[in-house]
């Protein structure tokens, strides 16, 4: 069906003045700075209208969309209009939050940390500048999406697999991997995976990280290190610098995959499951991010709790039980993946079933048995770096899209899950609000995600929930837990879990590299 | 190693052939194409690539069959609504979003019900 007529006005030739200014920016300064803007990108680049400025304004987190509206938003398509750009807000001390598919949800969507922040949407530099079929490696721009970037390798049949955050279809590599996001194949640290990056840093000057300051180099996308300090963390959950290219490692398509599925029928039985499986995992028997999703989590991809649940506040233990006997849901249910020859997988299913039988709990479920049925589907989709938005599920179970990830880093030992999920189920509990959650399996490490859903149209929720995630954070904090990641709302009292010293570390860099502070303000508790 | 963007209709030959023949530290700004932003071939592709995945899995609520209003549908994907992200002009331009929002106002609900 063609395309009549835009739906929207067409963008005026001077942007309006916008209607929120940066903190200790003043209207005239703003003013002049839009001014320039727009001599280097042209107006229709340079966007303070209302509509425009809506779609960044939505967001999950519990607090006032106003407290991160921005100013304005600007679409740069090449490194030296950045630079330009940084000239720009410099001069005038405009802080500007850079996002490249700006899909960040639950963590602050794309939103500025703080109001007035004028956002840099990247998603305009979406060219895949490189795939090496032979090394496995690409080279991507910020803009470029999972979806973009599979459709380029399979229309090329190029057999490489990508590994993504849940929401795979619309999030992207490079935004993602720098705000050091997770998937769920053996490649699911995707910071461990990300091999050389471009930098333009405040002053525009443009860094090559690792060996990509070598004139000539072929090695830029397949040796992580390079000479002297290794940078490219500096520039991860940062605002040390722009990234506008990311090389990252590609795995190799298997000849067999075999996804599967382990029930566990009790809330306890995660004791045994971390102990039964992270030697599986050390070992790379189980080789891929695997996830211990609890019930709740499953339900969610299939209904809302009115199915079983119309009161409010927390569900009550009695229902969860009738949905896991109605529904077929265990109380914790493992996802993992086998990857290989089929001798190698069949090997590896046998030390897994043995595993299993030897625990004398769990109940394997194998592709034949779940195939064609959601959570599965979704799941063994994930585990291949595969496309989906399923797990939006998540936010039908209580309604009114509120949702805050809390994710704890949990040491891989049985005792340790026990005593988190008691501490987040308790707190969750004392708001009314529900323990959402899963376990994503690092290599040592899981990532404890913790979706607190709540309704966001009920200002009394809204506020029940924001006051919770900072509980959750403090009483984890008393007890030397902490998060991987944080939603712009908490970045403050997060940052201050990893103690004084690393605040101050973390400022030093921030006054070395970005003297002004006009990049990207708060980000991780950072500021001049 | 450094492959172009090939046609749509590439093959692996096609592919490895361009990968072996092309230059191996060529500069990363060597010219791949780059696409505009929110701008897709067909409200169709549209539809099934973002839309779908919600709209036609139970996750969000069904449109198709609804006559909603297509401004009504572009009001939405702007602002998002709930837990439906808002959809930026980067993501799906003035034109491809009139385009699908014609779609799904037009659209009727398929015979066999669409499926979790
Ligand atoms: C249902 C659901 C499930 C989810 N599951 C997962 C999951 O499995 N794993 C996971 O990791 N996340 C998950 N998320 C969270 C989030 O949606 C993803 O992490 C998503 O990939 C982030 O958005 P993005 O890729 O568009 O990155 P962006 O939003 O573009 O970037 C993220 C952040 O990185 C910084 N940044 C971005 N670009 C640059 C740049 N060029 N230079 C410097 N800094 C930059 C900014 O601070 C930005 O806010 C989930 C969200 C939902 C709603």
């Amino acid at each position: 069906m063609p395309a009549k007529k835009p739906a929207a006005a067409p963008v005026p030739a001077t942007p309006e003045d916008p209607a929120v200014l940066p903190a200790g920016v003043s209207a005239a300064d703003m003013h002049a700075a839009i001014a320039e803007f727009v001599a280097i990108l042209g107006p229709q680049n340079v966007l303070t209208d209302a509509d425009h400025i809506a779609p960044y304004t939505k967001v999950m987190i519990a607090e006032s969309e106003d407290l991160h509206r921005p100013s304005a938003v600007v679409y740069a398509r090449e490194v030296s209009e950045i630079q330009q750009i940084l000239k720009v807000c410099n001069k005038y001390k405009v802080p500007v939050w850079t996002i490249s598919t700006g899909r960040n949800f639950g963590y602050g969507s794309a939103a500025p940390q703080s109001a007035g922040q004028v956002v840099l949407d990247l998603r305009h530099m979406n060219r895949i500048l490189e795939v090496d079929p032979v090394l496995c490696t690409a080279l991507v721009e910020p803009g470029v999406t999972y979806q973009q970037l599979k459709d380029y390798l399979e229309e090329n049949d190029i057999p490489l697999w990508l590994s993504c955050p849940a929401p795979s279809a619309i999030a992207g590599p490079l935004g993602n991997t720098v705000d050091r996001g997770v998937g769920y194949t053996p490649y699911g640290e995707h910071f461990m995976m990300q091999c050389g990056m471009e930098v333009v840093l405040a002053n525009g000057d443009v860094l090559r990280t690792g060996m990509g300051g070598v004139e000539g180099t072929s090695a830029w996308q397949v040796f992580k290190w390079g000479y002297g300090p290794y940078l490219d963390g500096i520039f991860t959950q940062s605002n040390y610098g722009i990234v506008t290219k990311m090389g990252m490692w590609l795995m190799p398509k298997p000849p067999v995959y075999k996804p599967f599925c382990i029930r566990y029928d009790n809330d306890e039985d995660i004791h045994d499951i971390v102990e039964t499986l992270r030697p599986l995992r050390i070992a790379n028997v189980i080789p891929n991010a695997m996830v211990f999703a609890n019930v709740m989590w499953e339900a969610a991809a299939l209904m809302p709790r009115s199915k079983y649940y119309d009161g409010t506040g927390v569900t009550p233990d009695s229902v969860l039980e009738e949905i896991k006997a109605k529904e077929g849901l265990g109380a914790w249910n493992v996802y993992a993946a086998l990857y290989g020859t089929k001798e190698q997988v069949e090997v590896n299913w046998q030390i897994i079933a043995g595993a299993v039988k030897a625990s004398g709990k769990g109940r394997l479920i194998t592709e034949e048995e779940a195939g064609g049925t959601q959570p599965f589907d979704y799941r063994a989709k994930l585990m291949r770096g595969d496309m989906t938005l399923q797990e939006f599920g998540l936010y039908r179970w209580r309604g009114g899209g509120g949702s805050m990830w809390f994710a704890p880093v949990t040491a891989a030992k049985g005792s340790e899950t026990v005593q988190q999920t008691r501490l987040a189920k308790e707190i969750l509990g004392e708001y009314g609000l529900d323990y959402v959650a899963e376990y994503i399996v690092g290599m040592r490490d899981m990532h404890h995600v913790i979706d607190v859903l709540y309704d966001r149209s009920d200002p009394d929720e809204m506020a029940r929930a924001h006051e919770c995630f900072g509980k959750l954070l403090s009483e984890f904090g008393k007890r030397g837990y902490a998060v991987y990641r944080v939603n712009t709302a908490f970045m403050d009292q997060a940052a201050d879990l990893f103690g004084p010293v690393k605040r101050k570390v973390d400022q030093t860099l921030k006054r070395a590299l970005d003297p002004n502070g006009i990049l990207a303000p708060g980000k991780s508790g950072i500021r001049i | 190693m450094k492959l172009r963007i090939l046609p749509v209709a590439a093959n692996v030959g096609a592919a490895i052939l361009a990968a072996l023949t092309l230059p191996a530290s060529a500069a990363p700004e060597a010219p791949a194409l780059r696409a505009p932003a929110g701008k897709w071939p067909t409200p169709q592709v549209l539809w099934e690539k973002t839309c779908a995945r919600c709209h036609t899995t139970g996750v969000g609520p069904e449109l198709r069959g609804r006559a909603l209003p297509p401004e009504y549908v572009a009001s939405v994907v702007r602002n998002g609504m709930m837990a439906m992200p808002a959809f930026p002009h980067t993501s799906i331009d003035d034109a491809s979003l009139d385009g699908v929002a014609r779609l799904v106002s037009t659209s009727k609900l398929p015979k066999p019900a669409a499926k979790r």
